[in-house]
């Protein structure tokens, strides 16, 4: 992991953070919400929130709304996940893990979470409301080719402050990808996205190495994940930062519109295939990306 | 180390710092440069506990450190302060802890010997749940206590126990929901003591779960119930099982949640209403009540949940509870 963390971070500092280009980027969706600053608590009742905008689905099972926290007027991102969506245990213990996640982070570069709490049979929960919302979403619609380069460095740079954060922390993000990197209109760059978290501290000691059930990243995920035949480690997200900042830079990844069992096979038998776009990325972009994405775990 | 005139603190004297910047932590201002010497300490201290992730742990040093928090008794203190202390450190003390707590000398477990013998500890950890921003670093160490089966029965023993009852119920989610696992681990874990608790509290227990069953909190009522059937249907717990479906207020609550609008709740309440049913010896009461509904819960049975034809199990015990209540 070391090795190629340096490799990119040196990259990166070629690019150095080019916030002010970031911030000239102006994307009209919702209205900025401004710098929060957190209260001592948010209250768990519904009633003290007003939901202003609906912004819409979020990872297939919730829901989002920039709301007014009633009591000190502040704006704040409203999701619900309705849990009679499924009818096993799996969605209310899975709900569960992902905000006992959040609420065991704390970094700049990954999204605050204030609050949760049940209604009816519904859990909401309340975070940091991120006005511009996920890169995927913003290339969507304004920059269907990928971002230029240096929003894009920038933006790895920030994801890449929080994947040390968590790595650190010996938890393995695992679904890294630009649907979950969100951009306010300051050009602060959050993490998202933390349900399929896993944690290497267990027991009282450090796991070298996990297994989990493969998601719907399939796209973003590495290889060893794929296969689903033995167990993995931190990079994991090392590939999938270099699927991700491929995606950035030229709105999609490799493996875009390929069908599930295409990926999967051309995952586990051959290196990441080359990205079709007519769009160039300098060369030192490339070897980063080159570097990420490779096959075997231990040479990224 | 890469520089050989850094010195390392010893494990003597990181307990010591700890120690100390914990007493400074009530005065306005030394409490900034206290709280800065603390994150560092435990990162520290963790650093020998756990390895650095590529070397492991060297076991004197785990050893003499472990000898030091246990002789400078600064496990307590670190419990009474952590609401005090930096985020990351507090974490760093649950970590601190569950290594420790998993700590074994032959067959015995030092740590958990020494939190037995200081019940402060554990009340402390417990009242962490009406702190939300301690509540899950404080959640995770008490499970790790619970795992040992003297502290467990310490916990259920004390009147603390019955504190969980509403912390199951706080209207934050993630609070609630810790509070839910430490519970259900709590009754799961050691079963050849929770069911002498269950035998001798029975009527305190029930009364106060039947209220965990009514609540108005979906993801409480949904968890409390699903607890229930495999509590119930645990064989350690036969002698309470039996007295629970003897009586017919649980068998009409049952029914009622039976017809609950959500129907996630019925499915979980059909598992603790077939026991009531496949019982060979219903008490009176009991058999009244099933033959006076009879027909309504031959014809509400055979169209419930019938979109799960893959789960066979339910749909044989199904076939089986509707067979049995048409034969009484």
């Amino acid at each position: 992991m070391k090795v190629s963390l340096v490799f990119v971070s040196n990259y990166l500092h070629r690019q150095r953070p080019l916030l002010r280009q970031t911030r000239a980027l102006s994307f009209r969706r919702v209205e900025s919400a401004g710098d929060l600053k957190q209260p001592l608590a948010y209250s768990p009742q519904i009633k003290d929130y007003e939901l202003i905008t609906d912004i819409g689905g979020v990872g297939d099972i919730s829901y989002l709304y920039l709301a007014k926290y009633i009591p000190t007027e502040e704006l704040v991102a409203l999701s619900y996940t309705d849990l009679t969506l499924s009818p096993d245990y799996e969605l209310v213990d899975e709900m569960i893990r992902t905000i006992r996640n959040s609420r065991l982070c704390s970094h700049k570069n990954i999204l605050p979470y204030f609050t949760s709490f049940i209604e009816n049979e519904r859990v909401w929960s309340v975070t940091l409301p991120v006005a511009t919302g996920s890169c995927r979403g913003i290339m969507k619609e304004y920059y269907p080719d990928g971002l230029d380069e240096p929003v894009v460095a920038t933006i790895l740079r920030e994801v890449l402050n929080a994947i040390v954060y968590l790595h650190e922390n010996h938890m393995i993000h695992n679904d890294l990808r630009a649907d979950n990197i969100l951009l306010d209109m300051k050009g602060n760059v959050r993490v998202t996205g933390l349900r399929q978290l896993v944690s290497l501290m267990q027991d009282g000691g450090y796991l070298k190495n996990v297994f989990s059930i493969l998601s719907d990243n399939i796209e973003w995920a590495a290889p060893e994940i794929m296969a689903q035949n033995s167990n993995f480690d931190e990079k994991v997200d090392i590939y999938s930062f270099g699927i991700t900042a491929m995606e950035l830079a030229f709105g999609h990844t490799p493996f875009d519109e390929w069908s599930p069992v295409k990926i999967l096979l051309s995952k586990l038998e051959y290196d990441c295939p080359g990205i079709k776009t007519t769009k160039s990325m300098p060369k030192s972009f490339m070897k980063m990306v080159r570097a990420c994405i490779r096959k075997n775990p231990n040479e990224r | 180390m890469m520089f050989g005139f850094v010195k390392k603190k010893t494990p003597l004297d990181l307990v010591k710092s700890i120690k100390e910047a914990l007493g400074k932590l009530g005065s306005a201002d030394s409490r900034r440069k206290a709280n800065e010497d603390i994150s560092k300490n435990l990162v520290s201290v963790k650093g020998i506990l756990y390895g650095d992730g590529v070397t492991d742990p060297s076991p004197e040093l785990v050893a003499q450190l472990s000898h030091e928090i246990y002789n400078s008794d600064v496990m307590p203190l670190l419990v009474a302060n952590i609401s005090k202390l930096e985020f990351e450190a507090k974490k760093d003390v649950s970590q601190i802890f569950n290594n420790l707590l998993r700590r074994q000398i032959g067959t015995r477990f030092p740590t958990a010997e020494y939190i037995a013998a200081r019940p402060d500890v554990m009340r402390i950890l417990l009242s962490g749940y009406e702190n939300q921003d301690i509540a899950l670093n404080c959640g995770m160490i008490l499970r790790e206590c619970i795992r040992h089966e003297v502290l467990a029965q310490q916990l259920l023993e004390s009147p603390n126990f019955w504190k969980f009852f509403s912390y199951v119920e706080l209207s934050t989610f993630d609070v609630a929901s810790d509070a839910f696992a430490t519970f259900k681990d709590l009754l799961t874990k050691h079963k050849s003591i929770v069911a002498p608790f269950l035998s001798s509290k029975y009527d305190e227990f029930f009364a106060k779960y039947t209220d965990l069953l009514n609540s108005t909190n979906y993801v409480t009522k949904r968890q409390s119930l699903k607890l229930l059937g495999e509590l119930l249907l645990d064989r350690t717990n036969y002698a309470v099982m039996l007295k629970y479906i003897g009586n017919p207020d649980n068998l009409k609550l049952m029914m009622n949640l039976l017809r609950d609008k959500s129907r996630n709740i019925q499915f979980e309440a059909f598992h603790v209403f077939k026991a009531f049913v496949a019982n060979p010896n219903k008490a009176r009461p009991i058999t009244d009540i099933l033959v006076k509904n009879k027909e309504k819960l031959v014809a509400y049975l055979s169209s419930f949940h019938n979109d799960r034809a893959d789960d066979e199990t339910f749909a044989d015990e199904k076939a089986f509870l509707i067979k049995a209540i048409q034969d009484l």
